[in-house]
């Protein structure tokens, strides 16, 4: 004889991710940390953004710690601590993206009473990070005009759910055809409530004022 | 492409929960998916029918339900559903986050997740 049972969930799989990102959340707040999450395409500019945020941070007196998360390699890593700041390194393997729990673990290796802000570089990828949340205060998502006009229509969510938004590489768009224009009707169509900066990394055009609404509390 | 973590989750905690009261078998696993995740519904199934070889789960089907989003907006308190722009030729339907009510700014309440809803099981006597 056998018995046919149903038995109740009601549990998110994707919430044991969230419950350690609130985790790390609020003891980088209970360090004074301002914390800053880079996600976007892959080679829109993370590294380069983040490279010249270390500086703009020193520039005024803070100091600050990186997490670099990448498929493999720690090339990343090396452009931002010659920087100066205290770097650590996540090799993903095979995940797509990093998750709460990684970068908890990374944060155990930064002296936490030595920084400012805390800045963590995701994997190259518009769509997995949205899943996951990794307890920063702020999510920023890059993207370049070399990637096309369509980015934003084409990955909705992860803008809707971004505190700001860098379209990077303008300096590029006459050379790749690419109308900023539509990227901004999109983005005033998808996201309309999230800050966007059209900027060139590589000169430094708009890059301050992007750094500095980031960094404002 | 998290499908294969998010499967592997989701079989283990079944599984574990199937151990916990001494069930055989799983026929039937219903899971909620919020439009606003990232997880792809065809290859979730295909994961959670690979990894579950071996388990309790082993041929169970696999029920999704597919559901919407729902906002509250920070200016008009307005609760409930998103709008959807339709546009393209595969007619690929965007949820807009603005307040559908006054245009204003919003929080997700629910749409982002994940949810085993429930599982059936076979206890064998
Ligand atoms: N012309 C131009 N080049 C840029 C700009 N920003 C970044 N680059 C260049 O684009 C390339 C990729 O930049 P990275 O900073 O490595 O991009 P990333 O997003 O960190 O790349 P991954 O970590 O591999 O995903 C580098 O050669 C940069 O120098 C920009 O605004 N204009
Ligand atoms: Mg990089
Ligand atoms: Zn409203």
């Amino acid at each position: 004889m056998h018995k046919i049972i149903d038995v109740e969930f009601e549990a998110d799989v994707l919430d044991a991710n969230r419950r350690i990102a609130d985790d790390v959340g609020e003891h980088l707040d209970s360090h004074g940390i301002l914390s800053v999450e880079f996600m976007g395409s892959t080679g829109s500019g993370k590294t380069l953004i983040i490279e010249k945020l270390v500086d703009h941070l020193a520039k005024n007196g803070k100091r600050a710690g990186v997490i670099v998360g990448d498929v493999a390699g720690d090339d990343d890593y090396r452009r931002i601590k010659a920087h100066g700041a205290e770097v650590v390194n996540v090799n993903t393997g095979k995940e797509c993206h990093l998750d709460a729990h990684l970068v908890e673990h990374a944060s155990e290796k930064i002296d936490l009473d030595a920084i400012d802000c805390l800045i963590v570089e995701n994997v190259g990828n518009l769509i997995c990070p949205a899943d996951f949340p990794l307890g920063t205060k702020k999510r920023v998502v890059v993207i370049s005009v070399t990637e096309g006009d369509d980015m934003v229509r084409k990955h909705p969510v992860i803008f809707q759910i971004a505190d700001a938004i860098v379209v990077n590489k303008i300096d590029l768009a006459p050379y790749v055809d690419v109308d900023l224009k539509v990227i901004q009707t999109d983005l005033k169509r998808i996201a309309p409530h999230v800050p966007a900066f059209m900027t060139d990394a590589k000169h430094g055009e708009n890059l301050e004022t992007f750094m500095d609404a980031i960094l404002d509390e | 492409m998290h499908e294969f973590s998010v499967a592997s989750s989701i079989v283990s905690s079944v599984a574990a929960e199937a151990a916990r009261r001494g069930a055989s078998r799983v026929t039937d696993v219903y899971l909620g998916l919020g439009e606003l995740n990232f997880l792809c519904m065809e290859q979730l199934v295909y994961a959670i029918g690979i990894i579950s070889e071996h388990t309790a789960l082993e041929g169970a089907t696999v029920h999704i339900e597919n559901r919407p989003a729902r906002i509250r907006c920070n200016s008009c308190g307005y609760e409930g559903g998103a709008q959807h722009e339709e546009f393209g030729e595969f007619h690929q339907s965007i949820p807009l986050l603005s307040c559908p009510s006054c245009g204003g700014s919003t929080d997700i309440l629910e749409g982002r997740e994940c949810e085993i809803v429930n599982a059936t099981m076979v206890m064998e006597e």
